[in-house]
Formats: structure tokens, sequence, C-alpha cells
């Protein structure tokens, strides 16, 4: 009887934040819908409108991201994460995660790119990936100079796919950070970063599949022409 | 591509006001024109049903009233939601119970908020692209179709890994429905030889229950449960082992934490009655029922019988005021519904006799005849059985004879309902009434039946066809002769050419067979039948020239 209490507490407690983010999305939704009207409207590419937009638009994905970290790493610990692997077409999901940031790319005139085979699958719970994909695009886009290039290849220990910028890179703060991202008592969870990269490391845990683990590496291009967020999916 | 967009017919259901014009906008923006939107479940369902959709964008979270599941559910289970309709589920997060539910139970997207509207042109696209692709499988009827048309698919489908995996699944499950296990097993390990899904898994512990393997598949649903205690699916699975087993006990507490995780599941809670009941935890039965009633509201799976089973637990501890209010608001609930009102209807009754007002009595009974013959098509046999009971318990016997009467016509060939009306007979002590009533009953129809065959023997279809039609306008729930009557109309079509009366009333019926049971194998075999008459424009003789 412990157990069945317990567990519906969590549901309960689980309940009470899937109402609150169904509303704050709601909220995200309806701005997100304001932003795009009124970039829109503004056709001139000096209007200041356009930065501001493209910086509201910015701000509104971090909450998303953010609520969607904070729900999913909640519910994993809690045992009510209901794993939902599926198969899915990577060029597809790469599309629409890059889409996302539709309104932003366009306002800061950044190119994308999307490097990948149009006949490669793999097997992911679509809308945990979606979030670790959010969560490194809006990143790069953070400190790219003007492109960015999402990449993705199958190998034998897994899915890797690539998220390039060609700003600064990152600082070596953060690269030497991953060392010990996973360990808690590093104290890496007082930043976003580290909530970020553990939020990762977690979906990817929950794929672990045929005693795969999966990864995630940040690094910079040797001629420091950028930053290079890197995950393996087994 | 375009084309096709601005042609399709687009429903928003969203009760934020914001939300529908966000979404409208989007919609415009992707080329549509013909774009419906309200605010309500209930007023979509009414949407749903007197118009066809091509598009469907629901919120999952509709306030008050139905929520998005509920609409998704109601509206497939009257039918008003076409094969050829895409729904797409609004949530604000993905990971919701619903996400393990049955494949029919389940939309053909989720969309997770915020949306913008590059996303969603993606989404539909590539959604109504795979949509075309699977037309042919969803426009299939009777379950051997479907098999067949998934089969030739799959070897077209190519390399695209995510319609294989559905097709797979959706075969499976098909292969179990008719009973081929081992097919079924084979395709569920060859899904996980790819990967440990859950679903696979529980598909290889339901066939080892369905084989008799009953030790192996508890310890499999066991293990499904461990692994994942929201998948509540697999506790219905493990009730019904432990109910084959007699430990009702567990049963009900098993049935109790599922219902603890998911209220709003109706006939999981009606279910949790009926277990509580039986092992006497009145208490607990009444508050299943209870549930089952509240939810119920706003469900398609709603039914009489959680009212009538409250209503007896009220009236055994002595609350007569509540069980006329449940009464009274149950047949509110389904005054659009007659098979499942007069069951109401026959507990009123009921409870007018308890309190000795037997005028009121006829009352009732007067229109629960009234409504037994002005719906012959929707009241099943299920629902005569269980009036006759009440009839029974009314001291009607008059009226029971009439309703087991008609039951017993519309089942004059099947041994095992005359059992179970005996049955019902012999436990109100009737049971020298039985064999007259049943004689009564089967004779008329076995004469007709037998005339009927002998004039389809001497090639007289055209009386055949008139004497079938007359009966089964009488007993349209007579399978057998429904069946009879559309095998002689397609084959005097076959040599006469079309006739639209005849064609218009084999398709009408044997439609109606596959709603009700769409595996009905000789319904699917006379449908595919009556679809290979030529138009009358071609008449006869030209059947080959349309290919």
């Amino acid at each position: 009887m412990d157990e069945t209490d317990r567990a519906r507490d969590a549901i309960d407690l689980t309940s009470a934040f899937a109402m609150v983010s169904h509303d704050i999305k709601n909220s995200l939704g309806i701005l997100l819908k304001f932003i795009a009207t009124v970039s829109e409207t503004c056709n001139s590419e000096q209007c200041a409108l356009t930065q501001q937009c493209a910086d509201m638009e910015y701000e509104v994905r971090r909450i998303n991201n953010n609520l969607v970290k904070l729900l999913t790493v909640f519910k994993v610990e809690e045992g009510v994460y209901l794993l939902n692997v599926d198969a899915h077409s990577v060029k597809e999901f790469l599309d629409e995660a890059i889409l996302d940031h539709g309104v932003m790319l366009r306002q800061k005139g950044i190119e994308y790119e999307v490097d990948c085979d149009e006949e490669l699958y793999w097997y992911f719970d679509r809308n945990l990936m979606m979030g670790v994909m959010g969560n490194a695009i809006s990143n790069a886009l953070r400190y790219t100079n003007d492109s960015i290039r999402l990449t993705a290849e199958a190998s034998p220990q897994g899915l890797a796919i690539g998220v390039e910028d060609n700003g600064k890179g990152f600082p070596r703060g953060m690269l030497n950070m991953q060392a010990g991202s996973m360990n808690p008592e590093s104290g890496f969870l007082n930043n976003n970063t580290g909530l970020g990269l553990f939020f990762t490391q977690t979906v990817l845990d929950l794929h672990r599949h045929d005693d795969l683990r999966g990864h995630v590496k940040l690094a910079n291009r040797a001629d420091s022409s950028g930053g290079v967020f890197s995950i393996l999916l087994p | 591509m375009e084309e096709q967009r601005q042609h399709l017919r687009y429903l928003i259901i969203d009760d934020f006001d914001q939300m529908r014009v966000s979404f409208k906008g989007m919609l415009s923006s992707y080329g549509a024109t013909d774009i419906t939107t309200c605010s309500s479940g209930e007023q979509a369902i009414k949407l749903l049903a007197n118009d066809s959709y091509d598009v469907v964008i629901c919120d999952y979270n509709l306030g008050d009233g139905k929520d998005g599941q509920q609409v998704l559910e109601e509206a497939r289970y009257l039918g008003c939601l076409g094969h050829a309709a895409t729904f797409f589920m609004i949530t604000a997060e993905s990971n919701m119970p619903m996400v393990m539910s049955a494949l029919e139970h389940q939309p053909d997207e989720y969309l997770v908020k915020p949306i913008n509207r590059d996303v969603l042109h993606h989404r539909l696209s590539v959604a109504l692209n795979r949509k075309r692709q699977l037309r042919p499988i969803d426009e299939a009827l009777a379950k051997e179709d479907k098999l067949s048309v998934i089969a030739m698919y799959r070897d077209r489908i190519g390399k695209d890994l995510k319609q294989r995996l559905y097709l797979a699944k959706l075969q499976a499950e098909l292969c179990l429905d008719l009973e081929r296990y081992e097919e079924a097993e084979e395709i569920y390990r060859e899904i996980l030889a790819i990967r440990e899904f859950p679903w696979a898994r529980f598909g290889l512990a339901k066939i080892n229950l369905l084989v008799g393997n009953h030790e192996q598949a508890e310890a499999e649903f066991r293990a499904l449960i461990e692994q994942n205690h929201l998948y509540l699916e697999v506790y219905d699975w493990l009730v019904r082992l432990l109910e084959k087993r007699g430990e009702s006990v567990e049963a009900q507490q098993l049935l109790h934490k599922a219902v603890k995780l998911a209220p709003k599941v109706v006939a999981r809670q009606r279910k949790l009655g009926v277990l509580a009941e039986a092992n006497g935890d009145l208490e607990r039965a009444e508050r299943a029922y209870l549930a089952a009633v509240r939810w119920g509201k706003n469900s398609s799976f709603a039914s009489a019988q959680e009212y009538r089973r409250l209503a007896e637990i009220y009236q055994s501890s002595g609350r007569s005021q509540k069980v006329v209010r449940l009464l009274v608001e149950g047949r509110k609930r389904f005054c659009q519904q007659p098979a499942e009102c007069i069951r109401m209807l026959c507990g009123q009754a009921l409870m007018q006799q308890q309190q000795g007002l037997m005028p009121e009595v006829d009352v009732y009974l007067d229109e629960v005849m009234h409504l037994i013959d002005e719906h012959k098509r929707d009241v099943t046999a299920d629902h005569l059985l269980a009036v006759a009971d009440d009839m029974l318990r009314l001291s009607k016997s008059d009226e029971a004879h009439r309703v087991l009467k008609i039951l017993l016509s519309n089942h004059h060939d099947d041994e095992s309902w005359v059992e179970r009306v005996r049955q019902l007979m012999q436990s109100h002590g009737r049971d020298r009434d039985v064999d007259d009533l049943v004689s009564t009953a089967k004779c008329e129809l076995q004469d007709i039946h037998i005339k009927c065959t002998q004039l389809l023997r001497s090639k007289r279809l055209k009386q055949a066809i008139a004497l079938l039609n007359e009966t089964t306008e009488r007993y349209p729930g007579n399978r057998t002769l429904v069946l009879m009557a559309a095998g002689a109309m397609i084959s005097y079509m076959h040599k006469n050419g079309m006739v639209q009366g005849y064609h218009f009333r084999c398709r009408f019926s044997l439609n109606r067979l596959l709603e009700n049971n769409n595996h009905d194998p000789d319904a699917g075999r006379f449908m595919r039948m009556l679809n290979q008459i030529p138009p009358e424009a071609m008449g006869g003789g030209f059947s080959g020239r349309n290919g």
C-alpha cells in the first residue's frame, strides 16, 4: 500500500506540474505568435524591432526549454516518466528541431544546414530528444557568428548527432566542467549549462540499449572556428 | 501538394480564444481556406457528426467537459471521424498516461506546445503524406482485408522504418484479434529483436494468456508493471488472468491501483465496481460505480449498468432519495441511446414496485416495449436479456416472454442464446415455461429459414429476397437471415446487373454487421462481392472495362 500511495502522491504533484506547464505553454505559444506578427510587419532590415523580436523569441524559447528540462528531470527522478520510443526519420526530426527556431534564424540572418541522409531512421523518444535538440540549438544560436549546422550519422555505437556553430567556441571553463559534469558533488547543477548537460545525459540514459550508453560532448574546433555539441544516441 | 491543402477541411478545437486565432492564422498561411473553429469538446462532437473534416487539430486540455482524448474516442466510436481524417492532439507535454494506450485510441500525431508556424506546416505536410500512403489500409473494412493490404504494402513502403514499425504493430494486433497467435508471436519476436519495445513484450504476454500459458503470462505482466507502473492496459490483462484463476480479491486490489492512476477510464471503474460487489466490498463498489457515473458524463463508454448497480446499492442501504435522483439523471443521460434508456426505465419501474406503486410500473414498461419496437437495430440481445430479467423481477411474465421471443427470433439458430435464456428463466423458477417459449419463438423463424433455403435452391431468387427482406425488417438483429438476404441480392445483381434498391440495402445491412463486429468474416466477404458488382451504366458483360 505504501508504494501505491507514494506513486499517487507523485502523480498528484506531476499533474499539478502538468497543469501549470500547460498554462505557461499556452502563454508562450501566444507570445510566439505575437512576436511573429510584429516581426512580419517590419520589412526593412534596419527596423529596430527586428533585433528585439529575435531577442524576445530567444527568451521565450529559453523559458520553454527550461520548463521541459525541469519537468523531465523531475518525472524521471520520480519514476513517472513513460518512455515512448518509436522509429523516426532523423532528417524530418532535425528539420523540425531547426524550424522550431525559424523566426530567430530569419531575424538574425543566420544560415543553417541539415546534413543528414534522407533515409536515415532511428529509434528514440521524439519529445525528449526534441528537448535535447532545443537546448543545444538554443545555445548554438546564442554563440554563433552567422551559421549553424546539424549533422547526423549512424555508427555501430549509436546515432551521432552534432550541432556546430561558427562562433568563438565554448569557454574553457565550460569545457573543463564537463569532465565532472555528471557528478553531482562537482556542483555542476549550480548553473544552467550544467542542468542542460545533466538533462541531456538523463535523456540519453533512458535510451540505453544492448548495454550501449549514450554520451554528450562539448568541443571546440581546432582552428577555434566554433563549437561542436555532439551526442551519441544508442 | 498546394492544391490539396486548399481543398482540405480543417477543424480547430481549443477552449482558448487566442489559441484558436493563432492556429487559424497558421493554417491560413499553410494555404487552408476551409477552417472551422470551436471551443469545447461537446461542440466538436456536434460538428464532427454533421460534417466531415480532413484535418482535426484538438487541444488535449479543454477546460471543463470533454477532454481531447474523449473527443477523439467518441468521434471514432460514433464513426464520425473518417479514415482519411488526420487527428492532431496538442499537448503541453507528451508524457501522459495515454501515450501507452491502445493503438485504436491514439491520435495520428501529437504536437507539443508551444508550436510555431514553421513547425506546424512541416508536421502537417509530413503527416498528410504518411496518411495518404496508408489510405488503402485505413479503407479496408474487415480485418482480413486489412491484413492482406498490409502484407502488400510492407514491401512497397521501402526504407521508411517508422511506417514499417507502425504496420508491424497493426499487423500483430489484427492477428491477435483474429486468433492467429503464431503469426502475431512471430511479428512481436521480430520487433523485440530490434529493440525492447514494451508493447511488443506485452503482445507476447497476451498471447501466453490466450493460449493458456497462465504462469508465463503472469510473470510477464508483472514484469511489465514492475518496469512501468503507468502502463495501465497491462493491469487490465493481469486482472483478467487473476479472475480466471478465481483470485478476485487480488484482482480487485490491482484494478484499484490502476483506477487511482487514471480515474477517468469509465470501463475500468465499472469493472472495479463489479469485482468489488462480487467480493462483498460494497463500499468500494459504490465508490467505483459513482466514479463511473461521474466520468461517464463526458464519455462515450458510459452505460446504464453503473447507474443500475449504484441504484441497487443505494436501495439496499435504504437511501431511496438518492435512488430516485440517480435514475432520473441516468434517463436524461441516455435519452439519445434507446438501448441504455430502456435499462434506466426498467430501473425506475423496479423502484416504483418497491414503493408499492404498481400502476406506475406499467407506464414505464409500456415505454420500454415501445422503445424496443422503435429501435430494433440498436437493442442487442444482451440488452434484451437484461430487460427480461428486470421484467421477471417485476413479475411481468407476459412482457418478459415478448422480449425473450424477440431475442430468440434474432438468434433462432444459436444454441448458446437458447441456453442463456434457459438459465435466466430457471433463476426465476420458471423452468416449465422455457420449452414452450423457445419452441414458439424458434418455430416461425425456422419455417422462414427453410422456406427461403428451398426458394434459393429452386432459383426463385426474387421470391426469396422478398421474403427475406420482409423478415429482416421485423428482425434486423437476425444475422443469419440478414446475411442470407445480402447473399441472395448480390447473386441476383451478379446475374442481372445493378439494382439500386438492393445495392443500398446490402451495403446498409453489411455495414451494420461490420460495425458490431469488424471481423465478421461473412459480412466482410459479402462486402467484397458487393463491391465487385459493376455500376448500373456499365450493365452486365462489361465488367472488365474499368480496370
